[in-house]
């Protein structure tokens, strides 16, 4: 990896990064991480109250992107042809023709996914999982650079279908906004007393560097030593007394990748145990699923992660 | 935050210097300090803290039931003494855990299991600088006298609190701050003391009057030992090397020969008894022929007794005390030693060795004795012989007196001695004991008042005779045929009487004898248990749980850290060295650490900006070297170390 390499990678995501911050103001640290999804060629989740700025945080980077940007709100009756598309019978040509649906962009924004019905959950945590869709039968590819960020209120809200645990493991990390403090909310007030900024985004990256940003991230180099961590990290979870379901060997990559990423960030070209532990919780914790009896002893699937994290020796 | 390295070691080793228990210390001190140089650590969830924390209390509990059983009156001294070593399962727990934290639920039973709920999140604390605290406050214990402890204790706070400091002040500022609270401290101590001694005055003058029971006092009054006869306590364990079932043994405490109203007095003074040096043989009277021998056990209060004795003693053997004294009488008594005292005893079995009779042992008092000479009358013991005098007296008794505990004044009648002898005609041992004497004096017999025990009940249990409290007795010396003996005229039936009076509790000796045993076993090896057999007792115990927790898997001992194998190939990163030097420093990185996260954590405690920023310098050359790619490690290793290695060397907050 060339030393140029690093230098532009950190470049565009400090741009990236800048440009998001124009909208969304004291993210910071959730900006990095969701770019270190993107560039780790995860997707996301966002998970949180109402009105903390998910889906701006998600049209942001969509704008800054110069890329096809969909987006599909989420209710309880799209059907799985809302999202893949459909074929309608063209009487002139006497056949049928693909109508393709929101899923073929280079940027997909789920808003609201828990309001769907699971069926239509499903198709597109499907395409989000094999890169590709079938639609009558006929297997359709999806775009190179296919990212969804996908919003979710918390399960509790009136009028949502939880996501399959399973499918939570699609999503390469799952962050929580939270509320800005009150400076920041002042200042955000004051933005947009006139127009909302989040119009005048422009696109600052544009596909082909994306596609490089993925590319270069997968290069940064990640020692024997480290991964171990991470799997000794990964498989902890399944070991622990409590968990029904531990995180998958996708969880261990998808910590790797994000990783890399967040070294990139840091301009560095190798991947320090800094950065995995920094996002070990984000990546891992959402993919766990808990005996009731521990969730009821107060146990969340964070701070069980939070604690797997103090109990294995971090290689100095 | 953790304790510098070697305070721990440092303050074990004191509370062991101070309790006289350095031997036991040692252990301990050398397994924490162990802990900070082994790179070995267990995998420690809360429900195994749960267990240490457990273990540590079971001892506790036992501590107590121990104290209170064989020193009741220092139950909290000796709790106080060995608490270093209950709780420490806890903190050797806490030094070889891997979190280096107890979780506070930990201690508490109620929160183990509804705490959780509510506190979730980091409740952990590090117990290391409590335990110190607890071993310090042990070492009091010991209360030597002296300038000694406190300025110790004042070392080892400033040594403890001395990494807490704040960096903005300078030492000198910090050493001055410290040096004010020390004086205020020691003034402080000097008036609480005071006042301690102020209150401890007040009460103690309350409550004198329930402590006047004085051994060594030089006058008996009648009623006395009637007082003792309602208490089935035993006092006294005896065993005779020639015991005969059933046989009644005298055991001789005190004898007086002058009396007056009411009261008996003696009037003689104590030799000190000549004993070897730390062989604790006792000479009591110049050696006889064939000597018959018993052992006996007592306890002390406070530090003297007069020994209850068989007839005729030579010498006493075993017995541990400082001081032993003996009247012309043979009355023996002891000073100083330890609560239990075993006294094996060879004697002749007569009264060999009292002094001859004299003038006093032939006095009536004058109010007195126109009663004895109207009984004198009655008996008749003119043209008898003494011989035929005594039975005369003993018959008298036998025949028209009647045993009772009921303590009658001296109703209608001039003297308590009158009403005995015309008007009741029923009384406890004093009234026979002190007619007898009276009455033998009268016909011109020297006789002497004796008190004591006798000994009659054989327990199965301990297979020895048990003398109680209502055991108390009194009787006559007489002189007669140019010897001294003894002559009992209280009616036998007072045995039975007295056994159907006062009924003794099952319970109450099966726990005087658990009490006695524990004692014994205390004092007769010559070592505290607890010293002996303390470490052998919770080793099994140790090794137990220890096997319990391997077996379920819960214990894990964690593999070190993954860097052993680089470091075997190149030497090792220089930030190797700089871990090391902050972690003696009492900056130590907990295993699940990044070098990152803890150089930041420490960084304010540092205070020092251009060693923080060499640091972190030199730890962006280690990770670069550690987990980069290809890149030759020779060149990166010594130039960015050194500096701030030298930093930290010369740095003087550190």
């Amino acid at each position: 990896m060339e030393k140029s390499d690093i230098l532009f990678a950190h470049e565009l995501f400090m741009r990236l990064s800048d440009n998001i911050e124009t909208v969304i103001k004291g993210q910071k640290e959730n900006i990095r991480y969701i770019l270190a999804g993107f560039a780790g060629g995860g997707h996301i989740l966002l998970e949180d109250n109402p009105g903390t700025g998910k889906t701006t945080l998600a049209k942001a980077l969509a704008k800054s992107l110069d890329a096809r940007f969909k987006r599909i709100q989420f209710t309880p009756d799209l059907l799985p042809s809302d999202i893949l598309g459909v074929s309608i019978f063209d009487p002139e040509k006497k056949e049928f023709r693909l109508h393709k649906g929101p899923v073929f962009t280079h940027i997909l924004l789920a808003d609201e996914i828990n309001r769907a019905s699971p069926r239509t959950q499903s198709a597109l945590l499907e395409a989000m999982a094999e890169g590709q869709v079938s639609i009558d039968g006929n297997l359709m590819n999806l775009e190179a650079l296919f990212f969804v960020i996908a919003t979710q209120n918390p399960i509790e809200s009136r009028g949502t279908y939880p996501l399959p645990e399973s499918q939570m493991d699609r999503f390469a990390m799952q962050l929580e906004l939270g509320y800005v403090t009150n400076e920041t909310e002042a200042l955000m007030i004051s933005e947009q007393s006139q127009t909302h900024p989040i119009h005048s985004v422009l696109p600052c990256v544009n596909l082909e560097e994306g596609l490089k940003l993925r590319q270069l991230t997968g290069e940064v180099f990640v020692s024997k030593e480290l991964k171990d961590y991470i799997v000794a990290l990964v498989t902890a979870t399944r070991e622990k007394p409590g968990v029904l379901l531990g995180a998958s060997p996708r969880a261990s990559i998808a910590l790797m990748k994000t990783a890399q990423a967040l070294a990139l960030f840091d301009k560095a070209d190798f991947v320090r145990p800094d950065h995995i532990q920094e996002i070990a919780t984000r990546v891992i914790a959402h993919r766990l699923v808990l005996d009731h009896g521990l969730k009821f002893s107060g146990v969340s699937a964070r701070s069980l992660v939070d604690e797997i994290l103090k109990s294995i020796p971090v290689p100095v | 935050m953790k304790t510098p390295r070697f305070f721990l070691g440092a303050i074990l080793l004191f509370w062991g210097w101070q309790t006289e228990l350095l031997w036991v210390a040692v252990f301990p001190a050398i397994i924490l300090e162990s802990a900070r140089t082994m790179k070995t650590r267990f995998e420690m969830q809360s429900a195994d803290f749960n267990k240490f924390v457990d273990i540590s209390t079971v001892l506790l509990a036992g501590t107590i039931v121990v104290a209170l059983t064989v020193e009741s009156q220092k139950t909290n001294f000796i709790l106080l003494k060995w608490l270093p070593l209950i709780f420490f399962p806890v903190i050797g727990a806490q030094e070889f855990s891997l979190t280096g934290r107890i979780d506070i639920k930990s201690f508490f039973f109620a929160t183990r299991k509804k705490a959780e709920i509510r506190f979730y999140e980091e409740k952990a604390i590090d117990v290391s600088y409590i335990y110190g605290f607890f071993c310090l406050m042990s070492a009091a214990s010991a209360n030597t006298k002296g300038f000694l402890y406190f300025s110790s204790a004042v070392l080892f706070f400033a040594w403890g609190l001395w990494p807490m400091r704040s960096r903005r002040i300078p030492p000198a500022g910090w050493g001055v701050c410290m040096l004010i609270v020390i004086l205020i401290g020691y003034e402080g101590q000097a008036f609480v003391r005071a006042a301690g001694r102020n209150i401890s005055h007040w009460i103690m003058s309350y409550y004198a009057r329930y402590y006047d029971s004085n051994p060594f006092k030089t006058y008996t009054s009648l009623g006395e030992i009637g007082n003792q006869k309602f208490s089935g306590a035993i006092v006294l364990r005896v065993s005779f090397d020639d015991y005969v079932p059933g046989k009644i043994y005298l055991l001789h405490g005190s004898t007086y020969n002058r009396f007056s109203s009411s009261n008996w007095f003696a009037k003689y003074r104590f030799e000190r008894i000549e004993g070897k040096k730390g062989s604790n043989f006792w000479q009591v009277n110049p050696s006889a022929e064939n000597p018959r021998k018993m052992t006996q056990y007592f306890r002390l209060q406070k530090g003297k007794a007069v020994l209850n004795l068989p007839p005729g003693v030579i010498d006493i053997s075993e017995m541990k005390t400082g001081d032993c004294g003996k009247n012309a009488m043979q009355v023996i008594r002891i000073e100083e030693g330890p609560p239990l005292i075993k006294a094996v005893v060879s004697y002749t079995g007569s009264l060999t060795y009292d002094a001859l009779p004299e003038p006093d042992d032939y006095f009536i008092p004058i109010k007195e004795r126109p009663i004895l000479e109207a009984t004198a009358q009655k008996l008749g013991f003119e043209n008898k012989t003494e011989e035929e005098i005594l039975k005369t007296i003993h018959a008298f008794f036998l025949s028209e007196f009647t045993y009772s505990l009921e303590l009658k004044g001296k109703g209608k009648s001039r003297t308590p001695l009158e009403n005995f002898l015309f008007t009741t005609k029923a009384g406890h041992c004093e009234f026979f004991a002190t007619a007898t004497v009276l009455l033998l004096r009268q016909a011109g017999i020297p006789a002497r008042y004796a008190t004591g025990f006798i000994a009659h009940e054989y327990s199965s249990r301990e297979d020895r005779l048990v003398v109680r409290m209502r055991d108390a007795h009194a009787w006559a010396k007489v002189f007669v045929n140019g010897q001294w003996r003894n002559m009992d005229t209280t009616p036998p039936s007072f045995l039975n009487f007295d056994t159907k009076k006062i009924p003794t509790s099952r319970l109450q000796d099966l726990f005087s004898f658990f009490r006695f045993e524990l004692s014994r076993l205390r004092h007769e090896t010559g070592v505290i248990l607890m010293e002996t057999y303390g470490l052998w007792l919770t080793l099994p115990l140790g090794i137990i749980l220890f096997l319990r927790l391997r077996r379920a898997g819960q214990i894990k001992r964690i593999p070190e850290p993954g860097r052993q194998g680089k470091k075997k190939k190149d030497k090792a990163s220089g930030f190797y060295r700089i871990e090391e030097i902050l972690s003696e420093k009492g900056f130590p990185r907990y295993p699940y650490e990044t070098y990152t996260s803890w150089l930041k954590r420490i960084a304010p405690y540092l205070d020092d900006k251009e060693l923080t920023d060499h640091l972190f310098l030199a730890l962006e050359h280690h990770n670069q070297w550690r987990f980069g790619k290809n890149l030759s490690h020779a060149s990166l290793k010594q130039p960015t170390v050194s500096r701030p290695l030298e930093l930290l060397q010369k740095s003087h907050t550190i």
